[in-house]
C-alpha cells in the first residue's frame, strides 16, 4: 500500500515516513508541489498526506490536479492551517480528511487506515484478527463469534489500538483521538482510564486474549 | 470648563461692541455738541454781521425801541461797559410763551448808533441740543442690538453651515474605531484649514490601519508558522515513545513535553481566533438552536467535569434560535465550560441553565470574587500555574460584543457565575 508524503517539512515528513512504513505502509516523500504532481502523474497511492504550504506554491493546486484526473479518492490534508474556510475548501476539492497541526502520528495512522480500508474492502468491511472481528460497517464488535457490547467509545478504543498495532499509545495521544475536535480542550486524559479498563474487562469476559498491554506511566500497547 | 469655540468668538466680539459703545456714545455727544456749538457761534457771527452791514448804518436813536419790539432775538441793549469786544457765552432766558428757563447762545458786542455806544445782542435758542441727546442715546441703543443680533445670527449660521464640515469631522474621529474597518467619510469642504485637517487625520488613519493590518498579519502568519514546529515536535515525541525501555520517569516528561504542545497549539488557535475577531472575519451568520449547541459541549464537559468528581446539573428550557455564526458560538460555550471544568475543586459543583434567551454558568469558587476588571483582558490569569491560555474570557467578551449580547459575572453564596443574554432583537 502506498502512501504519498507532501510536506515540506523534512523532519516531519520523515517522522511520518517512519512511523506508517513500520505498519505496512511505503511512503513516498514529496516536498514541493511541481515533485507531487510529477509522482502523481506516475504512480497511483491509496492515500495522499497533503499539506497546504508548500513552497512554490498552495496545496490546493495538488487537489485541483487530483480532481481532473478524478483521483482525489484518499487525500488527508494535514495543515497549520485550522480554519473552517480551509477545511471546506480542502472538503469541496475532494479531500477526505483534515488532520490539523500539530497531531499525533498515531492519530495520523489511525486516520489513514480509516481510507485506506475505505476503499480495500470496499463493501465487505470486517477486520479479523485471531479471535476478534470487527464490522466496520455495523461499527460491532465479535469476539469467539459472539457479539460483545461496547459502548462508542470503548468501540473507538479498541479500532484506534487496533489500528496502531504494537506502538506505544500515550494517554494524551488516546485521549485527543477519542474527543475529537474538542481534544485541545482537554484538561486531564484521566477518564481514558476508566474506558481502557472497561474495554479490558468486557474483552477479557468473552475469553479475549491480553492484547492491551499497560505500560505503567507510559501509555498502552496493542501486542500480537 | 471647557467652552464652545463659537461661543467664545461672540464672547469676545460682544464685550468689543460693549466697548466700543461706551466709548463711542460720550464721545459722539461731545463731538456733535461742540459741532453745535460750533454752529451757533458760527450763525451768531452771521447774524451780527448782517446786522453791522445791511441794518446798523440806517438805524437812528429813534429807531431802537421799534427794532427791539420787532426782533426778539437781536436786539439793541444799553452798554455793557464790561464789554470791549465780540463776546458769546450760555444765558438761561425765561421764556414767555412757555414760562421756563431756556438755554440760550448769546453774543453781545459794542455798536454805536449816532455815536452814542450801546451793545448788541444776538442769541440762539439751545433746546435742540437736549434732544439731540435723546435722539443719539435712542440710535446708538438701535445701533448696538442690532449688533448684537447681526453677532448672534452670524455665529449661528457659522456654526450650522461654516464650521458643518469641522462638526461633522470631529464626530467621526470621535466615533473611530481602529478595529471595525470603517474609514470615515469627510464633508466636501472648500475652507482649506478643514480640507486639512481631513486630510492629515485621513493620513494618520491610514497609517494606523496599516500598522494595525500588519500587527494582525504578523499574529496569523506567526501562530500559522508556529504550528509545524510544534507538529514536528509532537512527531518527534510519538517516535520517541516507540523507542522501547521507555522509564516511567522518562514518560512523565513525554508527558509534559505533550501537554505544552497540546498548550501552545491552542493559544496559536486562540490568538488566531481574537485576531480573526479584531478583523471582522467571522460576518456569515447561520441559524442556530443554542440548546442544540449546548447539548452537545455538555456531553464532552460533564465527562471532564466526572474524571475530577465535580458535580455537573444541566437544565434546558429553551428553544433559542439565533443567527450567528456556528464556530463562535461553539467557542463561546466551551470556554465557558472550560473555565468552569477548570477552576472548579474536586467534590465542586457546576449548574448550567439555559432559560429563554439566558444561559447562566455558575460553578463553586474558592471563596472570592474575581477581579472583573481584570478577567476579560488578555492574558491574565487568577491562578498563573493553571492550564488557561488566558485568552478563554477575553474570547468570551470578544464574541458576546460583537453580536451586541451582554455578558454579566456575578459572585453570589460562594459561586461564581456567568450569564450571557442572547439578544436575538439586535440580530433579526
Amino acid at each position: 500500500m502506498k502512501i504519498l508524503i507532501i510536506e515540506d517539512e523534512r523532519v516531519l515528513a520523515e517522522s511520518i515516513e517512519t512511523y506508517l512504513s513500520e505498519s505496512g505502509f511505503i511512503c513516498q516523500i514529496a516536498s514541493t508541489v511541481s515533485d507531487a504532481l510529477e509522482k502523481i502523474s506516475f504512480y497511483d497511492y491509496e492515500c495522499i498526506l497533503l499539506d497546504l504550504m508548500l513552497p512554490d506554491g498552495d496545496g490546493f493546486k495538488v487537489l485541483k490536479a487530483l480532481k481532473q484526473d478524478a483521483k482525489t479518492d484518499g487525500v488527508i490534508i494535514i495543515s497549520a492551517k485550522d480554519m473552517l474556510a480551509t477545511r471546506i475548501e480542502g472538503l469541496n476539492l475532494g479531500a477526505d480528511d483534515f488532520l490539523a497541526k500539530p497531531f499525533h502520528l498515531s492519530e495520523l495512522l489511525a486516520r489513514v487506515q480509516a481510507i485506506v480500508r475505505r476503499k480495500m474492502f470496499n463493501g465487505i468491511p470486517v477486520i479479523s484478527f485471531n479471535e476478534i472481528e470487527i464490522d466496520l460497517n455495523a461499527k460491532s464488535v465479535r469476539v469467539n463469534h459472539k457479539d460483545i457490547d461496547l459502548t462508542r467509545k470503548e468501540y473507538d478504543l479498541l479500532l484506534y489500538l487496533f489500528g496502531n498495532k504494537n506502538k506505544v499509545l500515550s494517554k494524551a495521544a488516546i485521549a485527543e483521538h477519542l474527543s475529537g475536535d474538542m481534544a485541545d480542550m482537554l484538561d486531564s486524559h484521566d477518564f481514558v482510564y476508566a474506558h481502557m479498563k472497561n474495554l479490558k474487562k468486557k474483552l477479557n469476559e468473552y475469553g479475549c486474549a491480553d492484547y492491551i498491554k499497560t505500560l505503567y506511566g507510559v501509555g498502552y500497547k496493542w501486542q500480537g | 470648563m471647557t467652552n464652545k469655540l463659537l461661543d467664545k468668538t461672540l464672547r469676545y466680539y460682544i464685550v468689543f461692541a460693549l466697548l466700543v459703545l461706551i466709548i463711542s456714545a460720550p464721545m459722539s455727544y461731545f463731538t456733535t455738541l461742540w459741532m453745535y456749538s460750533g454752529d451757533t457761534r458760527h450763525t451768531l457771527k452771521i447774524s451780527k454781521r448782517a446786522f453791522f452791514k445791511y441794518s446798523l448804518p440806517h438805524i437812528k436813536e429813534s429807531d431802537i425801541k421799534v427794532w427791539n419790539s420787532m426782533n426778539w432775538n437781536i436786539r439793541i441793549i444799553d452798554p455793557q461797559p464790561q464789554i470791549r469786544h465780540d463776546s458769546i457765552f450760555n444765558q438761561m432766558i425765561l421764556d414767555t410763551l412757555e414760562h421756563e428757563d431756556q438755554p440760550y447762545r448769546v453774543l453781545m458786542t459794542p455798536i454805536r448808533i449816532e455815536k452814542k455806544p450801546y451793545s448788541l445782542l444776538v442769541r440762539v435758542n439751545m433746546i435742540e441740543s437736549e434732544d439731540l441727546v435723546r435722539s443719539i442715546v435712542w440710535v446708538f441703543t438701535g445701533i448696538i442690538l442690532l449688533l448684537f443680533a447681526g453677532l448672534y445670527f452670524i455665529t449661528r449660521y457659522l456654526s450650522i453651515k461654516l464650521w458643518k464640515p469641522f462638526y461633522d469631522s470631529l464626530a467621526q474621529i470621535e466615533h473611530f474605531e481602529i478595529d471595525k474597518n470603517i474609514q470615515p467619510q469627510w464633508l466636501e469642504t472648500n475652507i482649506e484649514e478643514f480640507s486639512r485637517l481631513n486630510q492629515s487625520v485621513n493620513k494618520l488613519i491610514e497609517r494606523n490601519i496599516a500598522i494595525y493590518n500588519s500587527q494582525q498579519e504578523f499574529i496569523e502568519n506567526a501562530a500559522h508558522e508556529l504550528q509545524t514546529p510544534l507538529a514536528v515536535f509532537q512527531a518527534k515525541l510519538d517516535t520517541l515513545l516507540q523507542t522501547g525501555n521507555i522509564t516511567i520517569a522518562q514518560a512523565d516528561i513525554i508527558s509534559f513535553l505533550n501537554q505544552s504542545v497540546t498548550r501552545l497549539s491552542r493559544l496559536n488557535k486562540n490568538l488566531l481566533l481574537l485576531s480573526k475577531l479584531d478583523h471582522n472575519h467571522y460576518t456569515e451568520n447561520e441559524l442556530l438552536s443554542v440548546p442544540e449547541v449546548l447539548k452537545r459541549q455538555i456531553d464532552f464537559f460533564s465527562l471532564q467535569a466526572e474524571a475530577k468528581e465535580i458535580q455537573f446539573i444541566s437544565l434546558i428550557d429553551s428553544q433559542l434560535t439565533i443567527s450567528a455564526n456556528s464556530s463562535l458560538i461553539e467557542v463561546l460555550v466551551s470556554n465557558l465550560l472550560l473555565n468552569a471544568v477548570r477552576h472548579t475543586e474536586s467534590s465542586g459543583c457546576i449548574d448550567l441553565k439555559m432559560i429563554g434567551s439566558r444561559l447562566i454558568l455558575s460553578n463553586t469558587s474558592r471563596g472570592e470574587a474575581l477581579d472583573e476588571s481584570k478577567i476579560y483582558s488578555r492574558f491574565s490569569k487568577v491562578n498563573p500555574s493553571s492550564q488557561g491560555s488566558g485568552l478563554g474570557l477575553s474570547i468570551v467578551k470578544k464574541i458576546v460584543n460583537h453580536y451586541n449580547w451582554k455578558l454579566i459575572y456575578k459572585w453570589e453564596n460562594n459561586l461564581h457565575l456567568f450569564e450571557v443574554v442572547f439578544d436575538i432583537q439586535e440580530k433579526f
